[in-house]
């Protein structure tokens, strides 16, 4: 911006940076475990790895993201992808496949990979809006994907084979799904925003979208390792 | 941050949520997407702790 004295032009430049960081509850010890500008980490379901997305801000690399798979504490680490607005998706229920989204417009593409880098595949586009969430059926023979409805602030549902085969429909203005119980009988997902935000259910046999909490705002929800119960977080005032 | 329970059964919820964890200090929940995520047996968080530094110049003709 100009000096309104006249006396030359202000410009700020700078660099961003970050860490990502592992917590261990039970011994209250907090670990860096990636030192790079990294966000959106996904924990695999057996707790031993995570995904994670690099973010370039710098020279001609900026807007380009790198998208990681490492061991919980760092090591081990495997780029899967480079591209442009990447995104991590969801673990397989075995944690050795996963999904990950490109680009957040009209023509978001999906992609499954193993969590070695091998086998990388996009499944065909679905919808023709944003991608929310992509989850595996548990015995892995499916996968539904969400993609933001044509009413505001809900996401339809598809489901495709993992090989991008059978798409369908599946249904219309409910949420972005999370995970799946084990029976596969349900799915849970939220929806973020709006007066219908919250979390919710998905009967798959009959194809209901249920809201389960009404109001409550969170990135989705999980079951626990046992299935008896789900679990969500919330920001607490101040963080 | 706090974590909730929420008992379920069959898809119907079985009493109110419960607090499961308090995480005993702040952190980003967003940063170009979700900034966290915990473990299905709640004993790990992943974190992101964005940063860096921003200087302010004035170029000036002599």
């Amino acid at each position: 911006m100009p000096d309104p004295g006249g006396k030359g032009i202000y410009y700020v430049n700078g660099k961003s940076s970050g860490f990502l960081t592992v917590y261990h509850v039970h011994s209250k010890e907090s670990r860096d475990i990636i030192s790079e500008d990294a966000t959106q980490p996904a924990i695999s379901p057996d707790g031993r790895r995570v995904m994670y997305v690099t973010i370039s801000t710098g020279g001609r690399y900026v807007g380009r993201n790198e998208l990681w798979v490492s061991d919980i504490d760092g090591s081990n680490k495997v780029k899967i992808a480079t591209g442009e607005e990447l995104s991590t998706g969801t673990w397989g229920p075995d944690s050795s496949n996963l999904s990950f989204a490109e680009g957040t417009d009209a023509r978001s593409k999906t992609y499954i990979v193993a969590a070695d880098g091998s086998g990388l595949r996009q499944l065909p586009l679905m919808g023709t809006t944003t991608i929310g969430g992509e989850i595996w059926s548990p015995d892995q023979k499916s996968i539904y994907v969400s993609t933001l409805g044509k009413k505001i602030a809900t996401f339809d549902i598809w489901r495709s084979n993992p090989d991008g085969s059978n798409v369908e429909k599946f249904l219309d203005n409910c949420a972005s799904v999370s995970d799946a119980d084990p029976s596969g009988r349900y799915l849970l997902g939220a929806l973020y925003s709006g007066e219908k935000s919250g979390i919710y259910e998905v009967s798959v046999s009959d194809k209901k979208c249920i809201q389960l909490l009404p109001g409550v705002v969170t990135f989705g929800a999980i079951f626990a390792r046992d299935a008896k119960s789900f679990l969500y977080a919330l920001a607490s005032p101040g963080g | 941050m706090t974590i909730y329970r929420q008992a379920w059964k069959d898809g119907t919820l079985v009493g109110a949520p419960q607090i499961a964890l308090k995480v005993p200090f702040a952190f980003p929940t967003e940063y170009q997407g979700n900034a966290y995520d915990f473990s299905r047996d709640l004993s790990t968080i992943v974190y992101a702790r964005p940063g860096g530094h921003a200087d302010l110049y004035l170029l000036s003709q002599k």
